[in-house]
């Protein structure tokens, strides 16, 4: 169902372009009076003069819109002929091709800013050339399938995205509003990036209603695809990447901790999502089971012991003190672990709270630290 | 996963090597967009073509499966292949827009020297000045490739959710939606130029305003679907479309040569035209090889829908629309020949392909019927008559509906009563019929 979405929202986009742009229609045809438009002399990088009309903007929709459509086209593609995970993986790097191509042929901007203290090591500035493609095409990679990994219970994937996405518009208001001294530099790619993810809010809504607990229908791989690539969008386009991987540090701690069953140090089952428990109603924290036949490698079994410990997992083991089973590695059943049984949308609920809380956190974070690390946070 | 034989890997790697030497020379020469748009044709056609054999069994396993009605055992072989065209031609697109602006990048960054490349002054009726950065090309490709890619996925949900066809004949309109609106912010240009000897009535321009959009998008719209009417038989979509890419592109190269005087001020939107047409080229050689006679693979809606879209983008971002008009006339011809039955004034059957004859393996006009129960209007009848083509006279013809005839999701029809073109095979439409159930017997009045 995450395809009606990404339709509608292909389609909002397209008729929002005239609104986008009327004022430099107007200015280019009736010229008479709005010298102020004329924005000459405003050298970036590439030593490209802007003029009447913002053409980059609008190439910047155009590739936008590109990026989407190509990652719906394989989202269907997805969902159709049930991929192998690790050709599915790397689908998004083929969907962002337009955007970095854009990027390339158009931006060009490979440096990075080095943070203060590494300074006098590597210089204020670093060029990476072509890693910082393969860097926004991990980006691409990284936020659909993160949004993939945190899911299983319904209305989570939708919730996580427009928990992600408000705290998106939250930080581009910053560049915004009054309180700073406009017009900001950053301020047009912050609202470009406002322009693109209010639809989004508006067809995930919708979405989330249909799919919250109890859920009348499922998202699909097509959304977290759209979503996720929305996100890789506003970010890579807008320059505000790094930010964007701090509203993701839940999905990355999800990825990082599902690594050992992923990669198959620790065996994985089918499906890893929280076991319903009739009797109660609630969800439960899932899991592997080990046997005789299929035992765990001794050091990997003392590596879930510990984790154990330390409150990672919950591990079960038998009178000769081998691990028999384990929970599995997704924050959901991690969770579970933590709060007991929940009730599917007292879990999904608390996750993105949790969600919230941390990415709320992160954007103060960002821009208190950003003083320090950097001597200047962009938004002032 | 079907292999290919070891002399078309040979084939393929070569064409893939030498198409990449090319492309590597290309790079260091500033670009040379032609020569690489070339290459990165023929490497989309090897591309194409180890795809569709390769994909063809997935395909068929998920249901995207059409018999061939027009063979003496009618195998199953996949359906929609036109997809995996559009697939790979977007990823040509893709990688060939560094090509496409290299040159122009070399002039921005290192400035020193190239000031043939400052194109100031240039006004274009919105009163815009191209400059070191030809930033508007770069948004047509980006709504171009938007258009394309929204086709497509268009195409897939006609493919697998088997539309009705007063649905279906709107949808390039809303694919078309990403050129319109860059029509709109970009150029604006809505005025027609009168012909000669109307001036005197209405002036030299006429300006539509708002009709152009509703004209555009008519484009939109009549391109994939005349394609898709004139279906029906092996090789016939992909063929007349890369027909039409053919003589778009020689068309094209009137106004590149050193004939006409350089530079052209049409120069460009021709060159932006071939940079589209040589990958579509690519990859539809690739689909007719295993499209022609007999088929290996059908096409689908979809490679209908993604040609026409094709050539109404050229068209109308290239500035050339009513050409590419003149090159639809058989297709124009064939929807206004077909429009007896596609609205119901002759009734229409499921399919209107032509009979394919067991006995003597030939193809023969296929018919629709009509019975005592379910005459023909007397007027109609002596329409039909009357009817003064050269050949034998229209049968009453089945509804242009889903997709080519040879495939048919719908396996339950017989071809016995379907009507279809005359012989000859000149309006040869294959279309399947929404008839929903009407059924006919009888037979036409003599001749």
């Amino acid at each position: 169902m995450g395809l009606v979405c990404a339709l509608v929202y292909l389609l909002a986009i397209v008729n929002f372009l005239p609104f986008a742009f009327k004022r430099d229609i107007v200015a280019v045809t009736s010229g008479a009076g709005r010298k102020d438009l004329l924005q000459e002399g405003q050298d970036i990088e590439m030593g490209r003069f802007l003029h009447r009309f913002p053409l980059e903007k609008l190439a910047s929709y155009g590739f936008a819109y590109g990026t989407l459509a190509s990652v719906t086209i394989l989202g269907i593609l997805d969902d159709s002929f049930d991929m192998r995970w690790r050709h599915k993986f790397f689908i998004p790097a083929f969907a962002a091709l337009p955007m970095l191509a854009l990027y390339f042929v158009d931006f060009g901007v490979t440096h990075v800013v080095v943070p203060a203290p590494l300074r006098q090591y590597v210089g204020e500035l670093v060029d990476l050339g072509g890693f910082y493609y393969l860097y926004m095409a991990a980006i691409s990679i990284f936020c659909p399938n993160c949004i993939n990994i945190l899911a299983g219970v319904n209305g989570i994937e939708v919730g996580q995205s427009l928990v992600i996405a408000f705290l998106i518009v939250l930080n581009d208001m910053l560049y915004i509003l009054p309180i700073v001294h406009q017009p900001h530099p950053a301020a047009d790619s912050h609202l470009f990036s406002i322009y693109l993810l209010l639809p989004f809010i508006g067809v995930s809504l919708a979405l989330l209603k249909h799919n919250w607990f109890p859920a009348q229908v499922f998202v699909g791989d097509t959304y977290c695809y759209f979503a996720g690539m929305v996100f890789a969008v506003v970010g890579i386009l807008g320059h505000f990447s790094k930010t964007l991987l701090l509203l993701f540090i839940p999905q990355i701690f999800n990825f990082l901790y599902s690594a050992p069953q992923l990669f198959g140090v620790v065996p994985c089952p089918r499906h890893r999502l929280p076991r319903f428990n009739a009797r109660t109603g609630l969800l439960e924290p899932s899991v592997a089971t080990f046997t005789n036949e299929k035992p765990l490698r001794p050091l990997v079994g003392e590596a879930l012991k510990l984790l154990h410990r330390v409150k990672l997992l919950r591990v079960q083991t038998d009178a000769t003190g081998r691990v028999t089973e384990t929970s599995n590695f997704t924050i959901l059943n991690l969770w579970l672990v933590w709060r007991g049984p929940l009730r599917e949308d007292r879990l999904a609920m608390e996750v993105l709270g949790m969600q919230t809380a941390v990415g709320l956190l992160g954007l103060w974070v960002r821009h208190s630290l950003a003083l320090v690390l950097f001597t200047a946070d962009n938004r002032f």
